[in-house]
């Protein structure tokens, strides 16, 4: 059996779960050929965009701003998301671990296959959609949990989960939103353009089960259904004050970045 | 040109040179792995490049992924159709797909890359 770090963080602020999660990808190789696995949600709730994503063209700023929400830009793909009633995973690993196979699909079906399994754990006939790849086109506005992609989780046909990756040379990392209970779905009051409600796309756990399930089951369910997938034995991470001292830089400068996507600060050179 | 006149890199990009200029692309296979591409960013044209530089990114569907310079030089050319349509890359990743020429500064540095038989040999092994 072989290590995994597990990081069951705090509720922070965007600034600092995008930093964190960077962190973790621009350090890989500290940590041999351990993968991390981190868990973690939005305190106050926010608004994440894709990397690419020009938060004036897609949201009503205004709205979020009056909202309180935070606003974050994360390195990873996809479309806007609310982090809300939720717990975020990442998992951070080299290219070529060997708990995972090289190719971009495989190693998101075999995270996706544990997330499954975590979420049957709890009771939840979730599954691997079937391979329909969403065509987005020029269409950037539509909100992240309106599609389906290729290998995405959902449950009774509605999406449960929401993922993306983002690959380096020698490492990767993918985040993606576990909905926990209703909050999410109003992702769709915050974007700029009519969107109906996402009532009939999107589900939850409390939906699922009819139970006020927290966030410590659903961790513990993660980190139950990942040892037996990965067969992996599992050592907390525990920062040192230099990787803290780290991440304290890199999440000032996300708060600033945070601060120039909603229109208070310099817009991002 | 056709796949098996380029050089590779383990990172999935293709090279293929004419005198000191090399055309910079993604393979088939990276291009099917990422899906439909929705975004790509690409480095200005005089920049001056070194091997193994992160001079871009693309974007599918739910994944970012990076484009390294396989070679160093300066970037004489970018593939600017691929802004308004970068669908071109699943289209057509070694001919309308390419994305910048650089003109190329040290020619030996081509020995740190896959011929086409040895790419094939390491998608074999690795994916």
């Amino acid at each position: 059996m072989k290590q995994w770090y597990f990081l069951d963080d705090e509720d922070s602020a965007g600034a600092v779960n995008m930093a964190v999660d960077e962190y973790l990808l621009d350090h890989y190789d500290d940590r041999g050929d351990s993968p991390v696995l981190r868990l973690y949600s939005f305190d106050p709730p926010a608004i994440s965009v894709g990397f690419h994503q020009v938060p004036g063209e897609v949201l009503d700023l205004e709205a979020v701003k009056s909202a309180g929400l935070d606003l974050v830009r994360r390195i990873t793909g996809g479309r806007a998301l609310l982090h809300d009633g939720e717990l975020t995973y990442s998992v951070t690993a080299p290219l070529d671990s060997v708990f995972f196979p090289s190719g971009l699909q495989e190693t998101f079906i075999s995270i996706s296959n544990a997330i499954v399994d975590a979420l049957k754990i709890l009771g939840i006939d979730a599954m691997i959609s079937g391979g329909k790849a969403f065509k987005g086109g020029k269409d950037t506005v539509s909100p992240c949990l309106v599609s389906t992609s290729r290998h995405e989780i959902t449950a009774g046909g509605r999406k449960i989960v929401g993922s993306a990756q983002r690959r380096r040379s020698g490492s990767f990392l993918q985040h993606g939103s576990i909905l926990l209970r209703p909050g999410s779905e109003r992702i769709v009051d915050y974007l700029r353009g009519d969107f109906p409600p996402l009532s009939g796309l999107v589900t939850n756990i409390e939906a699922e089960t009819g139970m006020h399930l927290t966030r410590d089951d659903l961790a513990g369910a993660m980190v139950s259904a990942f040892q037996q997938n990965f067969d992996m034995l599992v050592e907390p991470l525990i920062f040192s004050s230099e990787d803290l001292q780290t991440i304290s830089g890199m999440t000032e400068k996300k708060v600033l970045e945070s601060l120039a996507l909603t229109g208070k600060g310099v817009e991002k050179g | 040109m056709v796949p098996e006149d380029c050089l590779y890199t383990e990172d999935h990009e293709w090279v293929y040179i004419e005198d000191e200029i090399a055309t910079i692309g993604i393979s088939e296979y990276a291009a099917g792995e990422l899906g439909d591409i929705v975004y790509v960013e690409l480095p200005d044209v005089g920049a001056d490049v070194q091997q193994t530089d992160s001079i871009g990114t693309i974007e599918a569907v739910k994944t970012v992924a990076e484009l390294f310079s396989p070679i160093s030089g300066k970037v004489i050319e970018i593939n600017d159709s691929l802004i308004d349509d970068p669908e071109i890359i699943n289209r057509s990743p070694y001919e309308d797909g390419w994305f910048v020429k650089i003109e190329m500064n040290d020619k030996g540095e081509l020995d740190n890359l896959l011929d086409f038989g040895k790419y094939q040999e390491f998608l074999g092994e690795n994916h």
